[in-house]
């Protein structure tokens, strides 16, 4: 038994997609293992997959391609929910993780995850020209940033900071979460996801950063996936969960910069 | 094109080069060899806890016939209620149950979806 409650309730990642019982299994004496230039092929495959299809959506603006891009989104979410599983509080867990699924459902999230970037990029390009080249710029210097301090050890993830991650990213999802029924039911968003001010400011540096944390909680897992002989299904699964978070950490960041711009 | 935005724009490829490049090299000693590190797959996960998995195959392997019996349904349920927190793999209810939820969500974001389309091209 864990000394962390949370950390049995809700499995040992900080990330909101990212369950223990992915790892489950190890790979059979047989079977292929997993290893980091796997899961770097991987990742890269499913980013520019992403770019495709968001440079797709973001070129042609026609109402085909306004239904096709709805159509990829919603393949993307249920890709995630069928790799990650669904968790619902008090009920469990309402469709169990299953990550043998990676493989086919990743490039299925990347084209899905791509529709939806390109047309958040094009709105924000649109309002503030150059905008989405400097999100693009951040975020892969700050995950660089990141990569280099997890490699080099000056970030250490351990139990303590995960159950710390792990309650931060599920405030960020509870406040986004009743957000969407606050706009639902009145129309109106709150005041400081879209407030230009310090406060508005300093919510999304904080949610730039939580995201930016929880990538190193990604690479601890492809790390470690590739030290201690996880199957090959794995490869696809971490990145899937690394492409997941930089796609965050882009839209975050893409939102503060906005808000920085309209001041 | 300004040339700030061509200094951005380099900061970004060489961050992007350098993330794929040091992504396939090995952490330090430094990281992987700590007492306190996250145990992913080890044996310190409760997902490989014998006693867990000795629920676990309980739960989900054998094909326990009373479980299906009507007048059983909630005591059964109430045990695997029991079982979920616990991160080991539990099937927290029927397959049934799950097929109509997953069903339901599906059409959920189908329409909201839609709704959206609907909203955007108005």
């Amino acid at each position: 038994m864990s000394r962390h409650a949370a950390l049995d309730t809700f499995g040992r990642s900080g990330n909101p997609l990212i369950r223990s019982n992915a790892f489950d299994s190890t790979a059979a004496p047989g079977d292929e293992k997993m290893t980091l230039q796997g899961a770097v092929n991987k990742t890269s495959m499913l980013l520019a997959m992403t770019v495709l299809t968001a440079g797709l959506s973001w070129n042609i603006q026609t109402p085909a391609m306004g239904l096709i891009s709805m159509i990829g989104i919603g393949a993307a979410f249920i890709a995630a929910i069928a790799t990650f599983g669904f968790y619902f509080f008090f009920v469990g867990w309402i469709l169990k993780p299953r990550p043998h699924l990676a493989p086919k459902t990743a490039p299925i999230y990347a084209l899905g995850m791509g529709f939806a970037v390109g047309l958040i990029s094009q709105t924000f390009e649109a309002q503030f020209p150059g905008i989405v080249l400097q999100a693009v710029s951040l975020t892969f210097f700050v995950a660089t940033s990141m990569l280099l301090a997890y490699k080099t050890g000056i970030i250490k993830p351990d139990r303590n900071f995960l159950l710390m991650l792990f309650a931060a990213t599920m405030g960020i999802v509870l406040t986004y979460l009743a957000n969407l029924v606050y706009t639902l039911v009145t129309g109106n968003v709150f005041f400081v996801l879209t407030d230009n001010g310090w406060m508005g400011i300093g919510f999304s540096l904080l949610v730039v950063a939580i995201a930016a944390l929880n990538l190193v909680l990604d690479f601890d897992i492809i790390e470690q996936g590739a030290e201690r002989g996880a199957p090959k299904y794995i490869e696809w699964f971490g990145a899937m969960a690394l492409v997941m978070t930089l796609i965050w950490l882009y839209i975050e960041i893409l939102r503060l910069l906005a808000k920085l711009r309209s001041r | 094109m300004s040339a700030s935005t061509i200094l951005v724009g380099v900061l970004g490829a060489a961050s992007a080069f350098m993330f794929f490049y040091l992504l396939r090299f090995k952490a330090s000693a430094k990281q992987t060899n700590r007492d306190d590190r996250i145990d992913w797959y080890g044996a310190g996960s409760k997902v490989h806890d014998p006693e867990g998995s000795a629920d676990q195959s309980n739960d989900v392997d054998e094909p326990v016939p009373e479980i299906h019996e009507p007048q059983d349904r909630t005591p059964d349920r109430s045990v695997n209620l029991q079982a979920i927190p616990s991160s080991a793999p539990v099937q927290t209810s029927s397959p049934r149950l799950n097929k109509w939820l997953v069903a339901a969500g599906v059409v959920l974001v189908v329409v909201v979806l839609l709704s959206f389309y609907e909203s955007t091209n108005a």
